[in-house]
């Protein structure tokens, strides 16, 4: 389906306001439909790139809205990849764990569902702390 | 985001219409506490006009719904777009709420 898609990079740098969400999923909902992905794989990517991002807004900088943070998109006709990086505090996804739905929703356990939505809506979820002082998350999603 | 508000018979009612995510959680949070918090135990949440929903909106209804069943309430939702269902399904949201296909389904359940 994605072969006559040539390969691509597009970047979007914002700041870190949740009101940038929605240009955030209009960005990654644009480059996931010109990679020739089905509405409901493009519904999924803009879902993981929301929560990603607001994972960035909530831990990375604590809501501040001036921090700056890039969204790069490759297209490689194999795999699409999203980099989200940001320059806040250091974030360890060890800190946030993978909910156990059944305690999820037992307990008051409001953590981790982001997280745990990326994992089921992405192939792969990397995270990769400070390179070159910057923290990052790629998410990827293979061609079929 | 705006949300509408009107009560019947059966249910307090709470129509959410555009997009909730982490910018429009928080309003949504503070109305729907605020509505349990008037008195109401039996909600229906609306979503005929809701276009989209990230893990902000499903925390919202999740502490909505805790907060009410240990009033012995219950919070129900309609009209769920097919690709919010699938949210719902994903996240493993689908066991704790009843949801309807229609809000006439809903009210006449």
């Amino acid at each position: 389906m994605s072969e006559k898609t040539k390969p691509f990079e597009k970047e979007l740098i914002i700041k870190s306001s949740t009101d940038n969400l929605s240009v955030i999923r209009d960005f990654a909902k644009n480059a996931a439909k010109e990679s020739g992905f089905s509405d409901d794989e493009v519904g999924k990517i803009v879902l993981a790139v929301d929560e990603a991002c607001t994972n960035v807004i909530k831990h990375a900088y604590k809501y501040a809205p001036e921090g700056e943070m890039s969204v790069k998109i490759i297209y490689d006709t194999s795999k699409f990849s999203i980099v989200i990086s940001d320059e806040g505090a250091d974030f360890d996804p060890g800190l946030i764990p993978e909910p156990n739905l059944k305690e999820y929703h037992k307990q008051k356990r409001i953590g981790g569902l982001g997280m745990f939505l990326m994992k089921k809506l992405m192939d792969e979820v990397i995270y990769r702390e400070k390179v070159n002082n910057k923290n990052e998350v790629i998410l990827v999603k293979y061609m079929v | 985001m705006d949300i509408k508000e009107e009560k019947n018979e059966k249910y307090f009612v709470l129509s959410i219409v555009g997009r909730l995510d982490a910018s429009t959680a928080g309003a949504f949070e503070e109305k729907l506490l605020s509505v349990i918090d008037s008195g109401e135990k039996k909600l229906l949440i609306n979503f005929g006009e809701l276009d989209y929903i990230s893990s902000s909106g499903l925390r919202v209804l999740l502490v909505g719904a805790k907060k009410v069943k240990a009033l012995e309430g219950k919070i129900a939702l309609c009209d769920l777009k097919s690709h919010i269902m699938e949210v719902f399904e994903i996240a493993g949201f689908t066991p704790i709420f009843d949801i309807y296909s229609t809000y006439e389904e809903a009210i006449n359940s």
